[in-house]
């Protein structure tokens, strides 16, 4: 796995400069206009697997990997590996995000950036737990020209239509009682990714590629 | 001799039509294999499938004695593959598969990789893509022999190399072959290539079999005779394989050179060559 990790990072390097702009862009949206924007640091994540993927096929390495000893197991452990190392980079930049925000805008509370980290660390979870079978199964070109444009404008709607319910929580519930609730919401998405991993596994060895 | 390679069954059938016909193949250790076939054949989709980079319909493939569904890490670790398009990451350069490969096959030997890329001038700071076909060529050899594999898988492996350089890779494929047990499949339309080297051919003609065996056995054994319109009726059909007409006169393909001798004993009778042959097999009239 650790090969074919590198290997991802490697092509992940080539297309750094992009990756690295829309979460300037983000940040400085979110600093500038309004905290919302916190939530598409989610879709941030996604994008950059989506972009290791696409390199995949670009450069035309399936191949290769169903050359190499147990390949396909490897690459899908290695592209799990790289979400959750993507969810941790992830949730460390929402982190920073919403304290800077917290300390410029009086009115969002310090004690809501947990709350918020955990959120989007279950969410991005959820959003990969979804997303990496249905990839294994379809490929990236027909799940991003299928179901990718969807599944993006989906996460944005369901993100704002979550914000709501989720103040409301914060503000009626006590902080231990939000905690305990966030921590559950991880934990469930956690164990998603795994049964997700595994269908992962099976879908790729069934697919020609 | 132990089969390195024992395929059974094996079919294969594609949406567009081409179908892979029962293929039974045992691949002796020690050999060098050629398979040969016209553009189309099914040379690829065999490899790919006995790799099992293509998913077969029906059969079993068996590598070291051992079935390639259950023991995918360990066969493949014994395996060196050079196929046009199983492409390494192109973006990235020699230095960095290395490092990648290293990984990957247990057996990885980066000083054999270097001296390797050293020896075909492959420079170690140029992107995968950027280097020309010959060179690209060259580097999957060095990067399929540097783990040290038991069986080499090569896919038109001289393609695009100048003369110089396609005798080198011969040389190189020859003293793999040297060490005991090691065995290479190739694929190729270069019959001369083919015959220079291999010890065991393979003939295919829209996906199926049509002549396998030792190379030298063949190429004693068979022959060509050429006739008249009035000789070639006389002939009877049993002891022709095919034939090809052209305005020399019909050229037959014959299995047994002295069989054929003892019954027309004017016939005169040509050796045959690997291209001829395949000709004869795939385009002749049967």
């Amino acid at each position: 796995m650790k090969g074919l990790l590198k290997k991802d990072f490697l092509l992940l390097k080539s297309v750094a400069l992009p990756i690295i702009a829309i979460l300037v862009m983000l940040l400085v949206a979110g600093l500038v206009e309004s905290v919302e924007v916190i939530y598409t640091f989610i879709l941030w994540s996604l994008v950059i697997v989506t972009a290791v993927f696409n390199q995949d096929r670009f450069h035309r390495t399936e191949e290769f990997i169903t050359s190499i000893p147990d390949g396909k197991i490897k690459a899908v452990k290695a592209r799990y590996a790289i979400s959750i190392i993507m969810v941790i980079v992830l949730s460390l930049a929402v982190f920073a995000f919403a304290g800077i925000n917290s300390i410029l805008h009086p009115n969002f509370y310090y004690t809501y950036v947990p709350i918020i980290v955990l959120i989007t660390i279950a969410f991005s979870l959820l959003g990969f737990a979804i997303w990496l079978p249905i990839t294994y199964r379809f490929g990236i070109l027909k799940t991003s020209l299928i179901s990718g444009m969807w599944s993006v404008g989906g996460m944005f709607a369901i993100l704002f239509a979550i914000k709501k319910p989720i103040y409301k929580v914060i503000t009626n519930y006590t902080m231990d009682r939000i905690f305990m609730g966030c921590g559950l919401l991880v934990f469930a998405t956690l164990c998603l990714l795994y049964v997700s991993y595994i269908i992962s596994i099976k879908a790729y060895l069934k697919r020609e590629k | 001799m132990n089969s390195i390679i024992e395929v059974k069954g094996l079919a294969k059938k594609y949406k567009n039509g081409f179908q892979f016909g029962k293929v039974d193949l045992s691949i002796k250790s020690g050999r060098i294999v050629g398979i040969l076939g016209e553009n189309g054949a099914g040379k690829t989709t065999l490899l790919k499938c006995i790799l099992n980079i293509l998913h077969r319909d029906s059969g079993t493939v068996n590598i070291l004695g051992k079935s390639l569904e259950e023991f995918d890490s360990e066969i493949k670790e014994n395996i060196g593959l050079v196929m046009d398009d199983v492409f390494l990451p192109e973006i990235l350069n020699p230095k960095e598969i290395d490092s990648i490969m290293g990984n990957l096959y247990q057996n990885w030997d980066s000083s054999e990789y270097y001296n390797y890329l050293n020896r075909f001038n492959i420079p170690l700071d140029k992107k995968i893509m950027t280097l020309s076909t010959g060179m690209l060529k060259k580097f999957q050899i060095a990067a399929a022999l540097s783990h040290h594999p038991k069986i080499l898988i090569l896919d038109e492996p001289t393609n695009g190399l100048d003369p110089i350089v396609k005798n080198e890779v011969l040389d190189i494929f020859t003293d793999f072959i040297k060490e005991k047990g090691n065995t290479i499949l190739l694929s190729s339309n270069i019959t001369s290539e083919l015959e220079k080297i291999s010890d065991d051919i393979i003939i295919l003609d829209k996906g199926n079999i049509v002549l396998e065996g030792e190379k030298d056995k063949i190429i004693d054994s068979y022959g060509i005779v050429t006739l008249n319109s009035k000789a070639f009726d006389k002939v009877d059909k049993k002891d022709y394989l095919s034939y090809v007409v052209d305005d020399e006169g019909y050229h037959l393909l014959i299995a047994n050179k002295s069989n054929f001798k003892k019954k027309y004993k004017n016939s005169k009778i040509k050796d045959i060559d690997l291209e001829e042959l395949m000709i004869l097999m795939v385009k002749g009239v049967k």
